[in-house]
């Protein structure tokens, strides 16, 4: 049986090798030295192929935390098989906890998987690898028809800081994707910060203020002033989510040392509370 | 024979039964009566010998093509001969039957009037009252023929000449039975009576000169040219010459034209009963435009039917040639014999040449207001000059492409003729309207069974070209005519494909596989198409998709796909062969897949 099996991936390594190429090219350069096994890695090794899908999925899960390169190179294997959506995902995952170069056009081929799910788990592997390819999938994965997928591209991106992601998590804001606005604010800057302020009535209100509100809480916005700017574009934004975002800032900064951007906030929530009475 | 016409057929029936009855207690003149000598063929040859022998000229006084406009507040004379408006006059009330152009004078319901205008300047010539409902009116160099009906509950239906010099009364019938919208040709008046009979009364004295009666069809419709008359219903009409006594189609001069389904609305000439098509109507953008010669045999007419912006010319039931008037009904149109002269809503006026649908003449009658309606005096007439090259397949997509909802049936016949043309150009523009979101849904299925139907391997660029659009959530772009092309694709398998195109055909259609934002329900269809015209090509894609794919639930969970790429794969060598097997062979394989491969490979 285990002959058959190692038959049957050779040949459909071979089948699919153009379509997979980084099943083949795949050449482990893990120099990590092995930790000891948490989990019997052989079993969990001959597991990776079984054909009961959550035996798989709870190897894959095992193995995440191996970092030997006859591991890596066992799900590469088999992720070149066509397996279940849910094997392939948790295996992403164990992938991308010990990335080499060579994974990237496997995890890329994932990323425009007709599993939605799968996709999302891809690009969310992608962010473990700074690869251009990799950059490009997930600059793709912002057009996805997927909200899940587009979120999971966004906040890779957002996290990486890429600015090349600036002008779609823009466009996806203005369709009002709650994602892009939390990516666009680990991204942006004063002078950013300052164009999305002008983009008020024009934007929809509440992922605009969910945007400035995620830039407030930034530890490494600053200085006060420019989040004294930040809460006072949020401020004029009409709808209640301007107050949201304020309340949030003023909850989650300590009242010690004072800030003034911090004693803003709460004025402005005063006056639009005491307003609304 | 329409269900509507044969009910109202067989109340003419239970009437002329009734009529029988009173027959004898009186209440019909003696022209319209009951006891009438039906279909003589020598009181028809006393009416053809003394009818005038009209040549194809106008037929008013001064001989000049003439046509008489009219619309809510206005009447206007245009001479078409010196294209200039003669006149134009206001009015208080629009017409309330059709118009009809005597020999120096022009005939009008007003209101409750039957008015004479001079021809030359408009002006009022005489004005009477006319009694009960005008049911039509007609008129000759001399005579104003005028058709009415008076009473509630007992109807009498009178026909009533009167002198066009000063509108005294010159005789009068009436009849207990429903008398239809008369027509003068020659020196006779043609009184259609209980849709069975035509009586033709003498204009001078009114008295009864023949009467026909038709066997196998009703008589609902009359036409009058200056050459020839025709009457006959809905489905055909015939011409008054000799053979007419026969009161049988088949042993008449008829007039008949298949015409596709679309057209049924469209109508040889006006319904002299029907009440609404009195005065102008929809009915008059809903006609059939159409010549024979007067005398001797009938060729096959080919009629060209107007449809309110549309002409469509009609051979055997196909489209010859189609002609679009941007933007604005036509009122009216008519054959003069050399020409197809139309006049639009907006006061214009379009002259098409009958036998290549290029457009003659454009021009503007200078009319105030809008229109609805016209009379033509204009037979024989063509304006001066040559008519342009005709573009009908143009005009065939300009249809397609109207928005106009009530024009889908017409879309439907543009598409069907569109399908005669082949090539690239044609296709891609098709295509485009394809991906046009405010064609109605029909339309776009009508279009995607053509394209399918047609074959056309030299489309094929042009289906490419389409493909090209690839679905953008950011851009909010969709692929929305992937599966219709991808489906006109698929049925090119077999034809002879240019390598370099199928080559790049391949390559979209593979990218469109691999897109995951290809609907499950496309991919049967690019599966196909790249089947199609793969030439062997396509069978790597196809190997990886199976595999990516083969364990994933919601794929193999679809029948249309599992059959797919099952049948894909099929058609491959050995390498494919011994994939399936493999698939099949391999319990995480998905069960459903697994059973269909079995069972493909079992017949292999």
């Amino acid at each position: 049986m285990l002959l058959r099996n190692c038959a049957l991936r050779l040949r459909w390594v071979v089948c699919v090798g153009l379509a997979y190429p980084g099943a083949i090219a795949a050449a482990p350069t893990v120099k990590n030295t092995p930790k000891p096994p948490l989990v019997d890695t052989v079993a969990a090794l001959a597991n990776l192929t079984s054909a009961d899908v959550a035996q798989a999925v709870k190897a894959a899960n095992e193995l995440a935390a191996s970092s030997e390169p006859r591991v890596h190179e066992a799900l590469l294997d088999a992720l070149a098989f066509g397996p279940h959506p849910q094997f392939v995902a948790a295996a992403l995952v164990a992938l991308a906890a010990h990335p080499v170069a060579a994974d990237v056009p496997v995890v890329v081929n994932f990323a425009r998987n007709r599993n939605s799910a799968v996709r999302a788990a891809a690009l969310t592997a992608l962010g473990a690898y700074k690869h251009a390819s990799a950059t490009r999938a997930l600059l793709g994965g912002l057009r996805d028809q997927d909200a899940s997928v587009r979120a999971a591209a966004a906040q890779v991106l957002g996290a990486q800081r890429e600015k090349a992601a600036i002008q779609p998590l823009l466009a996806l804001l203005a369709k009002g994707d709650e994602p892009a606005a939390r990516a666009l604010a680990q991204l942006a800057d004063a002078d950013f910060a300052r164009k999305l302020a002008e983009q008020i009535g024009e934007l929809p209100d509440a992922p605009l203020a969910q945007c400035l509100g995620a830039l407030l809480l930034r530890d490494d916005f600053g200085p006060d002033s420019a989040r004294s700017q930040v809460v006072a574009a949020i401020g004029k934004i009409p709808s209640s989510d301007a107050i949201s975002a304020l309340t949030e800032y003023i909850e989650k900064t300590p009242k010690n040392p004072p800030r003034a951007s911090r004693r803003e906030a709460e004025a402005l929530v005063e006056a639009r509370l005491g307003g609304n009475e | 024979m329409s269900g509507t016409a044969f009910v109202r057929w067989c109340n003419r029936m239970l009437q002329v039964g009734i009529l029988a009855g009173l027959a004898s207690c009186g209440g019909a003149t003696q022209a319209f009566g009951l006891a009438a000598d039906d279909n003589s063929p020598a009181a028809l040859q006393r009416v053809l010998q003394r009818s005038g022998a009209p040549a194809r000229a106008p037929r008013n006084s001064s001989g000049t093509p003439l046509l008489v406009v009219s619309g809510p507040t206005v009447l206007a004379a245009y001479d078409l001969g010196a294209q200039t408006l003669r006149w134009q006059i206001p009015l208080k009330t629009a017409v309330a039957a059709h118009v009809q152009i005597g020999g120096d004078y022009v005939a009008a319901v007003e209101g409750p009037q039957l008015v004479a205008h001079d021809l030359a300047t408009g002006s009022v010539r005489w004005a009477v009252p006319s009694e009960g409902s005008v049911l039509g009116v007609a008129a000759s160099a001399n005579v104003v023929v005028m058709v009415s009906r008076t009473g509630t509950a007992k109807q009498l239906w009178r026909v009533e000449a009167r002198a066009a010099k000063d509108g005294r009364v010159l005789w009068r019938h009436s009849a207990d039975g429903q008398m239809g919208a008369p027509a003068v040709w020659g020196n006779y008046v043609f009184v259609p009576f209980l849709s069975q009979w035509l009586n033709v009364l003498a204009l001078d004295s009114g008295a009864a000169a023949v009467r026909l009666r038709a066997a196998d069809t009703q008589i609902s419709m009359v036409r009058s040219t200056a050459d020839a008359l025709f009457f006959g219903s809905r489905k055909s009409m015939v011409r008054l010459d000799s053979r007419a006594t026969s009161g049988r189609l088949s042993e008449s001069s008829a007039v008949m034209a298949k015409l596709p389904a679309q057209l049924s609305r469209v109508t040889w000439a006006q319904d002299v009963y029907s009440p609404t098509e009195i005065a102008y109507s929809a009915a008059d953008r809903t006609r059939l435009l159409w010549r024979v010669p007067a005398q001797g045999e009938i060729p096959e007419v080919a009629p060209t039917a107007l449809y309110f912006r549309f002409l469509f010319n009609i051979k055997q039931g196909d489209i010859q040639w189609a002609f679009s008037n941007p933007r604005v009904e036509f009122v009216g149109a008519e054959h003069t014999g050399a020409a197809i002269v139309a006049v639009a809503g907006n006061g214009e006026l379009v002259v098409v040449d009958p036998t290549t649908g290029g457009q003659w003449q454009r021009v503007a009658l200078g009319v105030s207001g809008p229109l609805n309606g016209v009379a033509f005096d204009a037979d024989g007439w063509a304006p001066a000059g040559q008519a342009a090259g005709a573009d009908t397949q143009a005009a065939l997509l300009a249809i397609v492409a109207d928005r106009d909802a009530r024009f889908e049936p017409m879309k439907e016949l543009a598409i069907a003729a569109l399908g005669r043309y082949t090539g690239p150009e044609v296709t891609a523009q098709l295509l485009q309207l394809l991906a046009d979101a405010r064609l109605a849904p029909r339309i776009k299925d009508v279009i995607v069974e053509m394209l399918v139907k047609r074959q056309d391997p030299t489309s094929l660029p042009a289906y490419t070209a389409a493909l090209q659009v690839r679905t953008d959530y950011l851009a909010g772009v969709e692929a929305a005519a992937l599966g219709p092309v991808a489906r006109a694709v698929s049925m090119l398998a077999g034809k002879e494909v240019a390598a370099e195109a199928s080559a790049a055909a391949l390559a979209t259609l593979h990218a469109h596989l691999d897109d995951p934002a290809t609907p499950l329900a496309d991919l049967e269809k690019v599966i196909d198409a790249m089947s199609a015209i793969g030439k062997g090509k396509q069978f790597a894609a196809l190997r990886a998709h199976v595999v990516a794919y083969r364990a994933d639930p919601e794929m193999c969970g679809n029948g249309a796909w599992r059959d797919a790429i099952v049948r894909a794969l099929m058609q491959g060598g050995a390498a494919e062969t011994e994939l399936l097997r493999s698939l099949a062979d391999d319990a995480r394989t998905h069960g459903a897949l697994r059973e269909a491969l079995a069972q493909g490979l079992r017949g292999k």
